[in-house]
């Protein structure tokens, strides 16, 4: 069951712990993990743009520190 | 229950997800504990998806003075993002810079904290913050979120949010509670006129089986109290409250209670189209002997009026003579009182 794997995936679990669910349709388990990962990409968007305007309130003295915290060595 | 216990589950499941509950109308096909599991593994996959940024930030307000951190907070980060810092940092340091959030805020922040992840941090807010922003979230009906944090709060503390409540809000957020002896706690503290008032809203909702779930989940005494209340309904209302009653059969909870019914209470309670059935009359009788409550099974007989009592007739467990043994001794009445009226119903 192509869907069910898919979503254990997602989730990050091994798909025999999803086995009650695998009485759903395929389409009902691709719904469900369209719910999920569209939950997961809005919230990965908030982080993106969260942690960036963070830095806008950082005062100019502390911002490299506070870059290095965010993001490591991977930005100047 | 069973199918209101899903749906209780998938509005908690959409409510992880940020979907529309319709979205999820389809999962009504499995049991409660399946999709409260599947929420909790998608809640564990979500907070461990950015952990690793959740933690950076929250180094970050670390070198920062806890103003700025709020500012950063309130303005850059926003509530989802908030709650998730709040809930890998030390309770201390939390508390210190919940202190220096806007209440509004706080509420807005509300639904996305896990309470179990916060619970001491929100012990370590001051009562009357917690009291404001409680009330915030019952103003914008956010029933869900406030049952999630009844077993954390302090009873007083809930009893200070819940002052006010409408007998809807209160039936809304027991309906979502998962901790049923926190729940507990606070209704016994409730005043009779708000357990009224949550009777009444059941019945002006329609919604007996979230009713009888509730009266299925509090102890004895609340559930006495609760069901004293039923008094307040109109008739037909309650008919379709002991409708639920019997169709989810909770009348080992509900039986004890009517031991202290107010007579006229119990008459209009027994005396519905539902209860003229020789089949549910067996089963609420084999309920009384299991809990060994035969005075309210007295008390019940003798509340039926006429067209109820002719059903009695047909009750195969009422001519049981090791039932009618059991009921004479232990109905704390007198014998010569209890085997006329089983003669008189052609029962013995």
């Amino acid at each position: 069951m192509a869907a069910l794997d898919t979503l254990a995936e997602h989730l990050g679990v091994r798909a025999d712990r999803l086995t009650a669910f695998s009485s759903y349709d395929e389409g009902q388990l691709a719904r469900l993990d369209t719910l999920l990962t569209g939950a997961m990409s809005a919230e990965d968007e908030q982080f993106e743009a969260g942690l960036e305007e963070a830095l806008r309130f950082v005062p100019r003295p502390l911002r490299p520190a506070a870059k290095k915290i965010l993001f490591g060595g991977s930005r100047g | 229950m069973g199918d209101l216990l899903s749906r209780i589950e998938i509005t908690k499941l959409a409510h992880e997800l940020g979907a529309p509950e319709g979205d999820l109308a389809f999962l009504t096909a499995s049991s409660p504990a399946e999709i409260r599991e599947l929420r909790q593994i998608a809640q564990t996959a979500l907070f461990a998806r950015n952990e690793d940024r959740v933690k950076l930030l929250a180094a970050l307000s670390r070198m920062l003075p806890v103003s700025l951190t709020a500012k950063i907070a309130e303005f850059a980060l926003g509530p989802m993002l908030s709650a998730r810092v709040a809930g890998v940092l030390d309770p201390r340091e939390a508390t210190r810079l919940a202190g220096h959030l806007d209440s509004g805020f706080l509420a807005r922040l509300a639904p996305s904290l896990d309470p179990s992840r916060v619970a001491p941090i929100v012990r370590g807010l001051a009562d009357p913050l917690v009291v404001e922003v409680g009330r915030m979230l019952l103003e914008q009906d956010e029933h869900l979120t406030l049952s999630r944090f009844v077993s954390v709060v302090d009873v007083s503390v809930a009893m200070g949010v819940v002052a006010d409540a409408t007998g809807a809000d209160l039936l809304q957020v027991a309906i979502y509670c998962d901790e049923p002896a926190a729940l507990d706690a606070i209704a016994q503290r409730l005043p009779d006129r708000m357990l009224a008032d949550i009777i009444t809203a059941a019945s002006d909702a329609s919604l007996y089986d979230a009713a009888v779930s509730l009266l299925a989940s509090l102890s004895q005494d609340v559930c006495t109290r609760l069901v004293g209340q039923i008094g307040a309904v109109p008739d037909e209302a309650r008919e379709e409250l002991i409708a639920a009653v019997a169709h989810h059969d909770v009348w080992p909870n509900v039986l004890p209670a009517l031991h202290s019914v107010d007579p006229d209470v119990l008459k209009a309670m027994v005396n519905v189209p539902i209860t003229m059935d020789p089949e549910l009359v067996d089963r609420v009788v084999a309920h009384a002997r299991t809990l060994d409550v035969a005075p309210v099974l007295v008390q019940i007989v003798l509340a039926f009026d006429d067209e109820h009592l002719d059903v009695l007739r047909d009750s195969k467990a009422l001519r049981s003579a090791e039932l009618q043994d059991w009921l004479v001794t232990n109905a704390g009445v007198g014998t010569r009182l209890i085997v006329p009226v089983l003669e008189a119903l052609g029962l013995r």
